[in-house]
């Protein structure tokens, strides 16, 4: 059935224009995955649901490829995740390995794609069966795990991370209560009665600020003039590769199951665990090829496996499956434990096409580096105007509102702040698409027992996602006080 | 605001009880975060200009167009908004040449109209002019 659904010329489309979207997202610096999904969400109204998550999820793992175009030719990472190849993938630049870096990039992220799609054919089906049994209780301790796991692994500082996951919650909450009906920070706006849109909440954070930042400063960007020639990695390079791009496979898959991991997360571990194993650690950095591969291979390992939880527990693991989520519920498409049973169509679709997409973005990586190399060199000034420009459009195509811009505009400005005093927007979005479901999980339970919260602590899983969630509480804590180690 | 909306009971938590809990712990978050930065109890801080050297001019234009695009949507239509828009950020924005920002600003114009009001169907307003 999925494959049937898959090949169907239209999704077959969408999927391309994924894709390739996706690749464009990751090889321009300046617009991220969430950012181009936030912009495109409204495209998809007029498409079908199944063509529409084909197309968005597309997006998401083709950046994850494109963005190592840029780590290895530029040393400017395309996207978050590609951080980690800057460091090896340009020094191989230099060192005239363009090509083979580049190749095993591709290379890399494809098996990693194709083996964490298997994985997510035998995992989703039975977690999602297992999530049949989940109630009130123990969707509120798994979401609140899902929010401090975000928090704990931001960035920057978890103490700002945590506080953005409150505001989160407190925007999450704007609109009408679902259980009183009341009216809850609307200022007598009858726009705000539906909430703020996910829509100028996301483009505004993550796309306005992005360009409110990049107009501080002129961006120059410096090419490395080289020929690119020799794509295929040698029979050498396989040889110290195949293990990395397995354990890193591994890894990302893991990573990228957990609430609040995902690919940034499984990047840097990935390259932090090929530097502890190798028996060279010290040339880590000078332009090693498992340092590019093993990273490539995880971040999109953990792309693939992140939507284990969305399309099994109705559980967004991070900001790129909360754009998704809200994806879904305007298609009418409730996500959750029954969706794989109601709509099997959609789960085996998206999983056929992902394998479809993996192969796509292999043909588009490899042999068309030269023309990504070219749309590399498109001046920024004419860039931002359109980015610009996509994002009114966007926004304003929702609800046809102008409240909508002028909604992302403000969240424009208030990302740009973010970002200058660091303060991380993806625990405020993640929290944001959470928030009604926590309360309503949060409310039910205590319905249920009387008021007593004694409910959350009676039954096993509900208890160990709270345990963890202290634990963590604690190690954000402790980690914020202890003292800081002094250089002799 | 929060309190106002009704705080209920443990049994029956209102509208406000959840905004209100999250708006306390916020507020005494941003206290606590507030007290370290102004002591440096952690010693984590150390003093830095972050709005320095910035291009304030570009920012300011940027924001005031999008701005001022919002306004004029309904009344002066989506094409003319959009022509000024690519107008204003590409000749005083990206510093281009005013021919070369004319075109490309016709040229950008026309392509948005096919992809998303052709072919798309998406319904922007034609404003006073009709355009």
């Amino acid at each position: 059935m999925g494959l049937q659904v898959a090949l169907e010329p239209v999704n077959l489309l969408y999927c391309f224009i994924g894709v390739l979207t996706g690749t464009l997202i990751g090889v321009l610096p300046g617009i991220g995955p969430v950012g181009a999904m936030s912009l495109l969400l409204p495209a998809t109204f007029r498409i079908t649901p199944i063509g529409a998550i084909i197309m968005l999820g597309g997006i998401f793992y083709g950046a994850q490829y494109g963005g190592s175009t840029t780590s290895i030719l530029v040393n400017i990472p395309g996207e978050a995740s590609s951080v980690i190849t800057c460091l090896d993938g340009y020094q191989m630049a230099r060192k005239g390995r363009a090509g083979p870096a580049l190749g095993i990039s591709a290379i890399g992220s494809f098996i990693g794609g194709t083996l964490a799609i298997i994985g997510l054919m035998f995992v989703a089906y039975p977690l999602a069966k297992v999530a049949l049994r989940f109630g009130p209780p123990e969707y509120f301790g798994l979401m609140c795990v899902g929010l401090v796991v975000v928090t704990f692994l931001a960035q920057g500082s978890m103490y700002k991370a945590l506080m953005m996951t409150l505001l989160g919650l407190i925007l999450g909450s704007i609109g009408l209560d679902l259980f009183t009906a009341t009216a809850r920070f609307t200022f007598g706006i009858i726009e705000l009665t539906d909430g703020v849109g996910i829509v100028p909440l996301a483009m505004g954070l993550f796309g306005i600020s992005e360009i409110l930042v990049n107009m501080e400063q002129p961006l120059q960007r410096k090419i490395y003039e080289t020929k690119i020639k020799g794509l295929l990695p040698t029979l050498q390079d396989w040889a110290v590769c195949k293990w990395a791009i397995l354990r890193g496979t591994i890894l990302g898959f893991f990573l990228g199951i957990l609430p609040g991991g995902g690919a940034i997360i499984s990047s840097f571990a990935s390259y932090a665990i090929e530097k502890r194993v190798s028996k060279y650690p010290e040339k880590f950095g000078t332009g090693v090829i498992e340092g590019v591969a093993a990273p490539e291979a995880s971040n999109n390992a953990a792309a693939q496996a992140s939507f284990i939880p969305l399309l099994s527990l109705g559980i967004p693991p991070n900001v790129v499956m909360a754009i998704l989520f809200g994806g879904l519920l305007i298609h009418g498409i409730q996500p959750g434990p029954l969706l794989i049973q109601k709509h099997p169509d959609l789960f085996w679709g998206v999983v056929m096409s992902m394998y479809l997409g993996n192969m796509m973005l292999l043909a588009l990586n490899l042999p068309l580096i030269g023309m990504w190399v070219k749309v590399l060199k498109v001046p920024y000034k004419i860039l931002f105007p359109l980015i610009l420009l996509f994002c009114l459009i966007g926004v304003y195509s929702v609800n046809n509102s102008v409240m909508d811009i002028y909604l992302m505009i403000l969240f424009g400005i208030v990302g740009y702040v973010m970002q200058k005093f660091g303060f991380e927007p993806a625990p405020l979005v993640l929290a944001y698409v959470l928030s009604p479901m926590l309360e309503t999980a949060l409310r039910q339970s205590l319905n249920i027992s009387g008021g007593n919260f004694g409910i959350f602590f009676s039954r096993p899983i509900s208890l160990a996602c709270l345990i963890i969630f202290a634990a963590l509480i604690g190690l954000e804590v402790y980690s914020y006080y202890r003292p800081k180690r002094r250089n002799p | 605001m929060a309190y106002g909306l009704k705080l209920g009971t443990v049994q029956e938590p209102g509208a406000g009880l959840i905004p209100f809990g999250v708006a306390a712990l916020l507020g005494l978050m941003s206290i606590g975060l507030s007290v370290n930065s102004l002591f440096n109890l952690t010693n984590e801080y150390q003093e830095k200009r972050i709005f320095r050297g910035i291009e304030w001019g570009r920012i300011t234009l940027v924001l005031f167009t999008l701005v001022g695009y919002g306004i004029a949507f309904n009344s002066l239509g989506f094409h003319i908004c959009t022509f000024l828009l690519m107008i204003l950020l590409l000749g005083v924005g990206g510093r281009l040449k005013w021919w070369l920002a004319i075109t490309l600003s016709v040229l950008i114009t026309f392509c948005v109209y096919i992809i998303f009001e052709a072919w798309l169907g998406c319904p922007f307003p034609k404003g006073s002019f009709g355009i």
